[in-house]
């Protein structure tokens, strides 16, 4: 039955598509066909820049994801293994902890628009 | 049979989506004082229906510099995360299209492809409202990920199945969210910032960027993110009452699932919208560190309650 829904569900919507297709009618100019644009002919600019911490995000984001992968064992059998598997948890937890902690101090999430070396601030704290 | 059952199932969750839809104009409206959607069918029951016929009869206009293969796919491959989460969603204990010992993982694994789907519509439409509305998606979208991953990961540590239909039976006791209760909070506000509703819905933020990574969908490819939107704001309110509010079968977990659909939309009505940089610190300098601080108390709290404890050392 999963199969069958899992083949279904793509099927359904190339069939929505389908059916939208033949029973609308079209008649495409350039103004309608170009990117959207408020009030103006756009400058087809779309494909530039983004701003780096975007991408920051998303390598900060796979650590952790991993981290959660790499949890789920102990998770599923935590009513089995007892001591040595708390303290395992715990030491692998603790140590993701000191680098986040490590990262929120670097202030290397922040998302705002303050263009400035942050490293420095970084060493005069570590070192007072 | 088996087809028959199939379809049930389908048509119960596509009917559900629809009604949502129109049940979230209505009570949007009452919230603001006007009558909301109340010409076609009784009371404007039948608006989604209505809905759905009109913007099947609209034009597909289809973006000249467009990528025309992932324009068409990005709403299939949303609409499919959104729809395989509710394949493991039990109905009643046991009632489900698969009643698997890891359908929790498969979830989690599905609601995280729904990310492609948004990123692939904004990067191929070739128009840089979506492009911004799907980078602000992308990243709000993975992070909150983190958020409900591990809330998830707590419940499996509680319980110690991936199997939904068993969350019935053990929190026949005490309901999950007595014991989770803070967490309990982060984890709704974190299926609001994921199904990027109104308080943080900034990746189609009107005035900004024009409906995000939608801006240039149209017709029945919107319809496609329409309903996965829902698809997902409906399952999520449905997984919250079944991990934390002890599930039910039928009408009950029905109507435990609609209270927190309502929500939703109580929020809707009631919030203004966060900025954007706030919503992402809130995600990784509150949520995520009290998120880490409770992965390493609750094993240990479940040690030390633990009677046998020493013997184990």
């Amino acid at each position: 039955m999963f199969t069958m829904y899992m083949m279904m569900a793509p099927m359904m919507a190339c069939a929505l598509m389908m059916l939208n297709y033949l029973m609308s009618k079209s008649n495409g100019y350039m103004e309608k066909d170009g990117p959207f644009e408020c009030g103006f002919t756009s400058y087809q600019q779309s494909r530039s820049s983004f701003n780096v911490t975007f991408m920051l995000v998303a390598m900060l984001f796979l650590p952790f994801d991993l981290e959660m992968s790499s949890i789920l064992p102990y998770v599923m059998s935590a009513y089995n293994n007892g001591m040595y598997g708390l303290m395992m948890v715990v030491t692998f937890l603790m140590v993701l902890v000191m680098v986040f902690m490590y990262e929120m101090r670097l202030n290397a999430m922040k998302l705002d628009r303050k263009y400035e070396s942050k490293s420095k601030e970084m060493k005069t704290r570590l070192y007072s | 049979m088996l087809m028959l059952e199939l379809l049930l199932m389908v048509l119960s969750v596509l009917l559900a989506v629809a009604f949502l839809t129109v049940a979230e104009r209505k009570t949007l409206a009452y919230m603001q004082r006007r009558v909301g959607p109340n010409a076609v069918g009784y009371y404007g029951l039948l608006m989604a229906m209505a809905d759905a016929a009109k913007l099947l009869l609209k034009e597909m206009v289809m973006p000249t510099h467009a990528d025309k293969l992932m324009l068409f796919m990005s709403p299939i491959m949303s609409l499919m995360s959104a729809l395989l989460c509710w394949s493991f969603m039990p109905f009643a204990p046991g009632v489900t299209m698969s009643d698997h010992n890891y359908g929790l993982m498969f979830m989690l694994a599905m609601s995280s492809v729904g990310v492609f789907g948004t990123l692939l519509a904004g990067w191929s439409a070739n128009s840089k409202y979506s492009l911004l509305g799907s980078m602000r998606s992308t990243a709000q979208l993975i992070s909150y990920e983190l958020v409900l991953t591990s809330m998830v990961l707590m419940c499996m540590l509680l319980s110690g199945t991936m199997n939904l239909s068993k969350y019935m039976e053990l929190q026949s006791s005490v309901w999950l969210f007595m014991p989770l209760l803070p967490m309990m909070m982060m984890w709704f506000m974190g299926c609001v910032a994921e199904c990027a509703r109104p308080p943080f819905d900034n990746v189609e933020a009107e005035s900004e960027l024009v409906s995000g990574h939608m801006t240039e969908y149209s017709s029945s490819m919107f319809v496609l993110f329409f309903l996965s939107e829902y698809a997902s704001m409906l399952f999520l309110s449905t997984l919250t009452a079944m991990l934390f509010f002890g599930g039910g079968t039928g009408v009950m977990l029905g109507m435990k699932a609609n209270m927190f659909a309502y929500t939703y939309m109580w929020v809707r009505a009631t919030l203004p919208r966060v900025r954007y940089d706030k919503l992402m610190n809130l995600c990784w300098m509150m949520f995520l560190p009290v998120m880490f601080g409770s992965m390493m108390f609750m094993p240990v709290l479940m040690n030390v309650m633990d009677g046998n404890m020493p013997s184990t050392m």
